[in-house]
């Protein structure tokens, strides 16, 4: 948890405000862990010490994106994506790691055969999801170039309109996107808009200031 | 689904359709899916300036010495930190505010573990620590921390009885790495 929430969320914390003074041109906050997998959250229990398992997955998905929801309610010149980025063969097991973690390591290959994502198509498709236009910011400024602001309002030069945010309209500025670009089904969405409806953006961003305030004293640098 | 040609038009329109000097700053940049992405933003874009963050100053200086051959006339600042503590991305976050005034992209990846087993870094459920942190990974030992919520050390050892009862979950793993 403290990598994957706290560390990422105090990154983004202390750097917003100079994403929010880039160029218009690009201005992208990119969390990678599971996007489109969002599920219920415990909010007497965000640091997830006691909840099920199981549950692991869709209360990190979630706390991640609403992260970004609240973000992007104060920075609305920002666009803000939580990506998912597919299987990929990273070199976590080693080959001195112990005989268990080996098994595992031939359990994956086998059943994810003909599913890996290449490591290079895994780069493109994440520096697509960091520049393409399709992932606009919910206020597009004039200023920005001609090629993304022509783009963002009907398309990123192949016809193809803007991606869909977590709200469900186009274009909205929080994105929550599968290892193939495209935006969370509905099961997130409908997590999403529970959530929306229940202020848990704003819960869970004045939860993580009372920690970051527990833990070093200041809500940002 | 975007297809792999859409992404890779787009990748190779960078360089016209957005401007020359994009700073960006990776966390988790060393390993696995943060540096392939590095990788491209090197490659696709024109004089960018990228800020990397990682925990292994090998690693750091490899993709350093990579990323200059990939693209010459970019910046590539390597920044050695373990980034599961909230102090340590205080420094390096004042460290970055202290050079750039303005940042285009920030890529968050590090300890991208996937829960469902869909991908190849996933720690395996039956081994995963009770209750839950991120276990450390061959690129880096566990980090020594004192935060209370981020200290191991203040979760209770696992019960055995715990472990067994995991054991079923482990053959719950999702074969489906998109589902």
């Amino acid at each position: 948890m403290a990598l994957s929430y706290y560390a990422r969320a105090r990154f983004m914390a202390n750097l917003i405000p100079l994403i929010a003074a880039a160029a218009p041109a690009l201005r992208r906050v990119v969390t990678v862990m599971a996007g489109g997998k969002e599920g219920k959250v415990y909010p007497d229990d965000f640091a997830g010490r006691n909840i099920p398992r199981t549950a692991g997955r869709g209360h990190l998905a979630s706390m991640l994106t609403l992260s970004l929801e609240a973000a992007a309610r104060r920075h609305p010149g920002v666009s803000f994506v939580h990506a998912f980025p597919g299987a990929v063969k990273t070199k976590l097991i080693r080959g001195d790691e112990g005989f268990a973690m080996q098994v595992f390591k031939y359990v994956s290959l086998l059943m994810f055969l003909g599913r890996w994502l290449p490591n290079a198509e895994c780069g493109e498709r994440q520096l697509f999801v960091c520049t393409s236009p399709r992932y606009a910011p919910k206020e597009v400024e004039k200023g920005a170039t001609a090629a993304a602001a022509g783009a963002t309002r009907d398309g990123d030069g192949d016809g193809e309109k803007e991606a869909t945010g977590i709200d469900g309209k186009d274009g909205s500025g929080v994105y929550a996107v599968d290892w193939d670009g495209e935006s969370a089904g509905a099961k997130a969405e409908e997590w999403l808009a529970k959530y929306r409806a229940e202020d848990m953006a704003e819960r869970l961003w004045k939860h993580t200031e009372d920690e970051f305030l527990r833990i070093t004293g200041s809500v940002a640098i | 689904m975007v297809s792999l040609s859409v992404v890779q038009a787009s990748n190779a329109a960078i360089k016209t359709s957005l401007p020359a000097g994009l700073v960006a700053v990776f966390a988790g940049a060393t390993a696995g899916i943060g540096e392939a992405c590095l990788r491209e933003f090197a490659r696709c874009t024109s004089k960018p300036r990228i800020y990397f963050i990682g925990r292994s100053q090998e690693s750091g200086d490899r993709l350093t010495a990579e990323l200059k051959s990939l693209n010459p006339g970019g910046e590539y600042i390597f920044i050695k930190s373990d980034t599961s503590l909230l102090r340590n991305v205080d420094t390096v976050c004042k460290d970055i505010k202290a050079k750039e005034t303005a940042i285009n992209v920030l890529y968050l990846s590090q300890g991208s573990l996937n829960f469902n087993a869909g991908s190849y870094d996933s720690y395996p459920l039956l081994f995963q620590p009770f209750p839950h942190f991120s276990p450390p990974s061959p690129f880096s030992p566990s980090p020594a921390s004192t935060d209370p919520i981020l200290n191991p050390n203040s979760y209770p050892p696992i019960p055995l009885s715990h472990l067994l009862s995991r054991l079923p979950l482990y053959f719950q793993i999702s074969t489906n790495p998109t589902a």
